[in-house]
C-alpha cells in the first residue's frame, strides 16, 4: 500500500467510526422525540439516555480527529474543500451548534421542555442530510473555476438527484443503524418494552434503507459512469458481502433473537459498503480536481503524522474499551443500578 | 478587502467565543480534582459535595466548549484556506496530537461524571480526574504551540517559493513556545479560579447565608487564584522578554513606546494621541520597561518608528494589554487581602464590601484572559505567519463573509443566552442547602455534636 493509500485508509476509520456513532447518537436523539410524542414507556427514554451521556463527547471527537487528519495528511484538501464548502459547511456548523447545545441542556441540564426536545431531534435528522451532501459534491461536477478560483454550484447539488438519493440513504440509514444499536442496549438493560419498540422502528427502516442503499447506484452510474463501473465490477463482492450480512441481520430482527450479533453485522454491512464505495472513489478526494497522490503532504510530515496516528490508537482503543466495559457491559450501569449522581 | 476585514472579525468572535468555554474546560478539572483530594484526604463530605456540584455545571460549559470548538476547526479552513494549506504541510502535527489529547479527556470525563461512588475506594475514584486534566491542559498546550508558530514560525525554510528541510518537532518546539505554554495554561486556571471565587462570593451574597460549606469554597478558589495569579504574571513577564527578542514592533505597540529609547520607562494607563504620537494622563515607571524587557535598567527598547509603517502593529493594543495585566494585578492583590483576613481571623473576608470585590473579579479575569487573546492576535497584525504569510494571502477568495457573520454572531448570542438561563435555572432549583446530599451530612454531623446543627 502506497503512503497515501495507508493514510487514507487510517483516516477512513475515524469517518467509520464517526459514521456509526454519529448515526446512534442521531437517531437516538430523534427516537428520544417520538418516544415522548407517541407516549411510548418512559423505560424507552431511559434507556437511551443512559446510553448517551457518557458516549456523546467521544463521538465528536472521532469528526474532528477525522477533519484535522484530512488537512495534515492532505493539506491541499484543505484550501479546496475550504473554499467551495463555505456555505454547506457553515449551515452544517450552525446545525452541530444547535445539536450540541440542546443536547447538553437535555442530557446535563434536564432541560425537558417538548421544543427543546424537538429541536436537539429535528436537528440530529438535519445534520446527516446536510453532511452527507459532502458525498455527492466529491464525484464531480459541481465545482467550476471562475477567474481562478474555484465555485460549487449550490443550485446544481440542489437540483441533483444524486444529492437527494445521498440524503435520502442518510436520512433511513440513521434510523436504522441507531435502532439497531438500542435494541441491542434495552436488551442488555432487560428492558423488554423498549426492545420491542426498538426491533419494531429497525424492522421498519431496514428495508428501505437498503433499498434508498441500492438505489444510489442509479444516479451514480448517471453522474459518473466510471465510478459506477468500477463500483459494480471490481468491489461487487464487497456490496454482495454487504448485502448478505444485512439478509442475516435482518432475519435475525424478524426472529427477535441475538441482538449483539445483529448489531455487529449491520456494522459489518455499512462497513463493507463504505469499503466498496470509498476504494472506488479512489484516488480522487473531489473528483477531478483533487487526487491523493498529488494532495500529499510532504514525506517528513507523513512519517510523522503517521507515527502519531499509530501512537493514538494505541492510547485511544484500550481507552473506548474501558469506557464500553464500564457503560456497555456492566451490568450494573446498564440496568440503572448502578448509583449515578 | 470588506470580505478580508469580516473573515477577520468573524474568526476573532468565534475564538473569543470558544476560549471563554475552553478557560474554563482547562480550569475546572484542576479545581474539582483538587476539591475532591482534599474531601477524601480530610473525610470532609462538604469538598466532595462541592467536587460534585462543580462537576455539573462544568460538564454543560464542557459540551459548549466542544460544540464551538468544532466550530472553528471547520470555519479556519473555510475562511483561510491557503493558511491552513501551508499549516497542514508544517504544523499539522499538534492538530493531530491534540485530536487524541480530546479522545483522552472524553472518554475520562464520561466516565469520572457517571462513576461517582461506584469504587469502594474513593482514590480510584479521584484518579479518574487525572486523565481528564492531563487531556484538557494538554489539548490546550498542543493549540498554543500552532498559536506560538504563527508568532514565531520555525521548522522550515522557503527556497525559490519551495518549502524545505521540514522539521515539524522544529515547528513545534518555536521560539514562542516555552512562554506562550506557560502562560496560556497558568492563565487558564487563574481564570477560572476568578469564575469560581466568583460564583462562590455570589451565592453567599444572594443567599444571606455564611455556611461553612460556601467558606471552604472560597478560601479553596482565593488560594488557587493567588498562586495561580503570581504564576500567570511571572509567566506574563517571560512572554514579554520573548517579545522584545522576537516581536519588538508588538513590544513597542503595547507599550505605546514611539521613539526608540535607552533606560525605557514602564507606562501605566495613558491615552494616545496618534497624530502628536503623544501620551495623556499616563504614569511612568522609571527604566521599567527596559529592565523588564532585557532584565537591564539601561537597555535600549526599540519604538514604533524604528519599524517600516507597513509592518506595525495598531498602537491601541496598549489598551488591550493595560486591562489584561490590570486583571491579574486585581486578582492578586484581592486573593492577598482576603487570605490576609483569613489568617489574622479577622471578620472582613465575610463582609458585604469583600464579597461584592470577589464577584466582580469573576468578570474581571475573563475580560482580561479575552484581552491578552485579541491583544497578541491584533497585534500580530500584518501577519498571519509572522514574517511568511500576510492576512490579505490567507483569506478565501469567497464573498458575502458580512453575512456569516451577522448569522454565526446571531446564533452565538442564541446560545450564549440560552445557556445562561438553562444554568441559572438548574442550579436555582438545587439551591445547597436543599440539595439531599448536604442535608445528610448535615444530620450526619448534627447527630455526632449532639444535636446542635444548622
Ligand atoms: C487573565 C488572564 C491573564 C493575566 C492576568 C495576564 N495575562 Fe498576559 N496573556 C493572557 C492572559 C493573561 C493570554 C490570554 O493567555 C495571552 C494571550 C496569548 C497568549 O499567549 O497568552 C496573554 C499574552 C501576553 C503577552 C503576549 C505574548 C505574545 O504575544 O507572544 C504578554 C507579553 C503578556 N501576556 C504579559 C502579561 C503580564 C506582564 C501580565 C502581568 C500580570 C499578564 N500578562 C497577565
Ligand atoms: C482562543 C483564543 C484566541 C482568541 C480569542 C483569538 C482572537 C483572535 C482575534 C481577535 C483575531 C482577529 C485579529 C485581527 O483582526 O487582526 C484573530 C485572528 C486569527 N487567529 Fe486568533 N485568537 C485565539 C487563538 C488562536 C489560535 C490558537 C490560533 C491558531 C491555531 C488562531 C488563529 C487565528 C487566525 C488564523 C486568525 C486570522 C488571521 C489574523 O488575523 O491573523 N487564533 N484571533
Ligand atoms: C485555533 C484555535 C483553536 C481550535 C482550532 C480549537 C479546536 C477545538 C475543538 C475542535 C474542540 C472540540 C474538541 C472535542 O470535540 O472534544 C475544542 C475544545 C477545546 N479547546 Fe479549543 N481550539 C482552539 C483554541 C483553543 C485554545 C487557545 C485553547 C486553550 C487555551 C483551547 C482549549 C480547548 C479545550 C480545553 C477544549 C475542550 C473543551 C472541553 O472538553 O472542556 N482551544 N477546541
Amino acid at each position: 500500500m502506497s503512503g497515501p493509500e495507508l493514510s487514507i485508509s487510517l483516516l477512513w476509520l475515524f469517518l467509520f467510526s464517526y459514521i456509526i456513532l454519529a448515526s446512534i447518537e442521531f437517531g437516538a436523539g430523534f427516537l428520544l422525540f417520538w418516544a415522548r410524542w407517541r407516549k411510548w414507556s418512559r423505560e424507552v427514554e431511559e434507556v437511551i439516555e443512559r446510553y448517551l451521556s457518557p458516549f456523546w463527547e467521544v463521538t465528536n471527537v472521532f469528526l474532528i480527529a477525522f477533519v484535522v487528519g484530512l488537512v495534515g495528511f492532505f493539506p491541499q484538501s484543505a484550501y479546496v474543500y475550504g473554499t467551495i464548502l463555505l456555505l454547506p459547511g457553515s449551515i452544517a456548523l450552525i446545525l452541530l451548534i444547535i445539536k450540541g447545545t440542546f443536547f447538553a441542556y437535555f442530557h446535563y441540564a434536564k432541560v425537558r421542555k417538548p421544543l427543546p426536545t424537538f429541536l436537539q431531534a429535528i436537528t440530529g435528522l438535519l445534520l446527516p442530510m446536510v453532511l452527507v451532501s459532502i458525498i455527492p459534491v466529491s464525484e464531480g461536477g459541481f465545482v467550476t473555476e471562475e477567474g481562478g478560483r474555484l465555485v460549487l454550484l449550490f443550485g446544481e447539488v440542489l437540483k441533483s438527484p444524486l444529492q437527494w438519493s445521498f440524503v435520502l440513504f442518510a436520512l433511513l440509514s440513521v434510523l436504522f443503524v441507531s435502532a439497531v444499536f438500542l435494541h441491542f442496549y434495552a436488551s442488555r438493560a432487560g428492558s423488554e418494552s423498549a426492545q420491542a419498540k426498538f426491533r419494531q422502528v429497525a424492522l421498519n427502516t431496514g428495508l428501505p434503507a437498503l433499498g434508498a442503499g441500492a438505489f444510489l447506484l442509479l444516479p451514480l452510474a448517471d453522474h459518473r459512469p466510471e465510478h459506477f463501473l468500477t463500483l459494480a465490477t471490481e468491489y461487487s463482492w464487497l456490496l454482495l458481502l454487504s448485502g448478505f450480512l444485512f439478509v442475516n441481520a435482518y432475519m435475525f430482527l424478524q426472529r427477535g433473537k441475538w441482538p449483539g450479533i445483529t448489531f455487529v453485522l449491520v456494522i459489518g454491512q455499512y462497513a463493507a459498503a463504505v469499503a466498496a464505495y470509498g476504494y472506488s472513489h479512489m484516488p480522487y478526494l473531489l473528483y477531478p480536481l483533487l487526487n491523493i497522490n498529488d494532495a500529499y503532504v510532504n514525506q517528513t510530515m507523513a512519517k510523522f503524522l503517521t507515527w502519531t496516528l499509530g501512537l493514538g490508537y494505541l492510547v485511544l482503543i484500550p481507552g473506548l474499551l474501558f469506557l464500553a466495559w464500564l457503560f456497555l457491559f456492566s451490568d450494573s450501569y446498564v440496568k440503572g443500578k448502578a448509583r449515578n449522581s | 478587502m470588506i470580505d478580508l476585514l469580516f473573515s477577520r472579525i468573524l474568526t476573532g468572535t468565534t475564538l473569543g467565543f470558544h476560549i471563554f468555554f475552553a478557560t474554563l474546560g482547562v480550569g475546572i478539572p484542576v479545581l474539582i480534582s483538587l476539591a475532591e483530594f482534599i474531601g477524601i484526604r480530610k473525610r470532609d463530605p462538604e469538598y466532595l459535595l462541592l467536587a460534585k456540584r462543580w462537576a455539573k455545571g462544568f460538564v454543560i460549559l464542557v459540551a459548549v466548549g466542544v460544540v464551538t470548538g468544532t466550530t472553528i476547526g471547520f470555519q479556519l479552513n473555510l475562511l483561510w484556506p491557503n493558511f491552513m494549506q501551508l499549516a497542514g504541510e508544517l504544523i499539522s502535527l499538534p492538530f493531530m496530537m491534540e485530536a487524541f489529547a480530546f479522545f483522552l479527556e472524553a472518554i475520562f470525563l464520561g466516565i469520572y461524571l457517571y462513576t461517582w461512588g461506584r469504587f469502594r475506594n474513593p482514590w480510584v475514584h479521584w484518579a479518574f480526574s487525572l486523565p481528564v486534566i492531563i487531556g484538557s491542559s494538554m489539548s490546550a498546550a498542543l493549540i498554543t504551540t500552532v498559536n506560538a508558530f504563527m508568532n514565531a514560525p520555525a521548522g522550515f525554510r522557503i527556497e525559490a517559493g519551495k518549502l524545505v528541510d521540514i522539521d515539524p518537532l522544529a515547528a513545534i518546539f518555536n521560539p514562542a513556545t516555552p512562554s506562550k505554554v506557560f502562560h496560556v495554561l497558568t492563565s487558564a486556571y487563574f481564570t477560572t479560579a476568578c469564575a469560581l471565587v466568583a460564583l462562590t462570593a455570589f451565592y453567599i451574597l444572594i443567599r444571606k447565608k455564611r455556611i461553612p460549606y460556601f467558606k471552604k469554597a472560597l478560601t479553596l478558589t482565593m488560594s488557587f487564584a493567588l498562586v495561580t495569579g503570581i504564576l500567570t504574571a511571572v509567566a506574563g513577564d517571560v512572554s514579554a522578554k520573548y517579545m522584545a527578542a522576537y516581536n519588538p514592533e508588538k513590544l513597542a505597540a503595547a507599550e505605546a513606546l514611539f521613539e526608540t529609547t535607552e533606560g525605557a520607562p514602564l507606562l501605566v494607563g495613558g491615552l494616545i494621541d496618534q497624530e502628536s504620537q503623544e501620551i495623556h494622563y499616563k504614569i511612568e515607571l522609571p527604566k521599567l520597561l527596559s529592565f523588564l524587557s532585557f532584565g537591564d535598567f539601561n537597555a535600549e527598547v526599540r519604538g514604533l518608528n524604528a519599524f517600516p509603517k507597513e509592518v506595525q502593529p495598531p498602537v491601541e493594543i496598549h489598551y488591550l494589554f493595560q486591562v489584561m495585566v490590570g486583571a491579574g494585578t486585581f486578582g492578586i492583590l484581592l486573593s492577598l487581602l482576603y487570605l490576609f483576613g483569613i489568617w489574622r481571623k479577622k471578620h472582613f473576608p465575610q463582609s458585604k464590601w469583600m464579597l461584592a470585590l470577589a464577584v466582580l473579579l469573576g468578570p474581571i479575569g475573563i475580560v482580561g484572559m479575552e484581552c491578552g487573546w485579541i491583544f497578541t492576535e491584533i497585534g500580530r497584525k500584518p501577519w498571519i505567519i509572522y514574517g511568511v504569510m500576510k492576512m490579505e494571502d490567507a483569506v478565501t477568495s469567497m464573498t458575502g463573509i458580512r453575512e456569516y457573520f451577522f448569522l454565526f454572531v446571531l446564533v452565538y448570542l442564541l446560545i450564549a443566552i440560552i445557556t445562561s438561563i438553562v444554568m441559572i435555572r438548574f442550579f436555582r432549583k438545587r439551591p445547597v442547602d436543599l440539595d439531599p446530599e448536604y442535608q445528610a451530612i448535615r444530620a450526619h454531623e448534627g447527630a455526632h455534636e449532639g444535636g446542635i446543627s444548622q
